[in-house]
């Protein structure tokens, strides 16, 4: 009897705390968010990988901000901390498709969404934003996904 | 067995259940900085792979913890250190492997990884059901266990650990690393000669049990 039921205890155990990990985990951890607006009006949010802790994310968003701020002084910077991924948040860093184009870091490391009034400008950015990181090497090469497409 | 007895036991106990602590902790951590990175798995299911094996190290370390810390005291054990030496440089050897950089995430060795994992943790959950408390990390004997698993081969658990550690292996699989796989696999067997001399030595009846009995494959070894 226990030579059948264990090993389905043991398989069972093993995809619950895999399932758990990715469930919950994430809301152990802090992830750094950098919003910004330019003076074209595209509302730009950037999303990147967790922290363990806060002052970390903190430090990773306050760095974000000010390398936006340097390229961008007129644009509005607003940079944050979230505890835990919400849904929305889980969705754009998901590989699931977004009802406004975005760019990623290979690997999902960072991921941008732009939204605009005007959807073709902010896939017009998109993928400026994909060509300009072409020549950096590859962990740095940015790529756009328009909106609805899986990414 | 006298409390002083009983203290010393519980004492010897605490720095190899230290040391897998710390590296049960290690992978924990691990695996949250593997969510820090990937914190959204939807349909991503090479990353779920990548993941089920690391989860499937903590099963196995948390399973050999507590067979550790559960088992008897020893009725007979060698004396000399060389048996002592060879049974913690076998089972400490892999863990050297926790020290070193993992291979990319790759879905196939991953999935591979998990697989034996899985297989090697429960067939030693199995072994240690049949063994009881018996279980041992010196050569020392406790109980002779002949049924079960113990049945055909006369070292189920360390056939278990092996598929395990191989299964861990492939989330390493590097030149480098393998030489430690090697080490590892030579004070395994060397273990089994000095379990196996402590406990012809204890039970007069091992004698026939090994004539009628396989090391660790039967038919072939």
């Amino acid at each position: 009897m226990l030579y059948r039921v264990l090993p389905v205890l043991v398989l069972g155990l093993t995809a619950a705390l895999t399932a758990a990990a990715i469930e919950f985990l994430p809301e152990t951890l802090y992830f750094p968010v950098v919003e910004y607006a330019t003076p074209e009006n595209i509302r730009i949010a950037l999303f990147k990988n967790g922290e363990f802790e806060q002052s970390g994310c903190e430090k990773n968003a306050a760095k974000a901000a000010s390398a936006i701020r340097a390229s961008c002084p007129t644009c509005k910077v607003l940079e944050r901390c979230a505890r835990g991924l919400e849904a929305e948040h889980r969705k754009i860093l998901s590989r699931e498709p977004l009802s406004t184009p975005s760019v990623r870091l290979p690997g999902g490391k960072l991921t941008m969404t732009l939204s605009t009034s005007d959807p073709q400008l902010a896939l017009g950015v998109c993928q400026l934003t994909e060509r300009q990181s072409a020549s950096l090497p590859v962990d740095q090469q940015m790529r756009c996904f328009p909106a609805l497409v899986s990414r | 067995m006298t409390t002083t007895e009983k203290l010393y036991d519980a004492l010897m106990r605490v720095p190899y259940a230290a040391l897998q602590l710390f590296f049960l902790a290690r992978e924990l951590s691990g695996i949250r900085a593997l969510i820090a990175f990937h914190p959204y798995a939807g349909g991503d299911w090479s990353f779920v792979m990548t993941l089920a094996s690391r989860v499937s190290v903590v099963i196995f370390i948390t399973v050999l913890l507590s067979f550790y810390v559960s088992r008897f005291r020893p009725t007979s054990k060698y004396s000399s250190w060389s048996p002592k030496i060879t049974a913690l440089l076998g089972t400490l050897f892999t863990y050297l492997l926790l020290l070193t950089p993992r291979a990319p995430a790759d879905p196939f060795w991953d999935g591979l990884s998990t697989v034996l994992l899985f297989v090697g943790s429960t067939t030693a959950i199995l072994v240690v059901v049949d063994l009881g408390r018996s279980l041992s990390i010196m050569p020392e004997a406790r109980k002779l266990v002949t049924g079960g698993l113990y049945r055909r081969i006369r070292h189920p658990l360390y056939l278990a650990e092996e598929i395990a550690i191989i299964g861990f292996y492939l989330q390493f699989r590097s030149w480098l690393t393998l030489p430690i796989l090697v080490i590892h696999f030579y004070f395994q067997i060397r273990r089994m000669d000095w379990e196996e001399g402590i406990l012809a030595r204890a039970f007069p009846e091992y004698a026939a049990y090994q004539q009628r009995t396989y090391r660790l494959f039967p038919r072939l070894y």
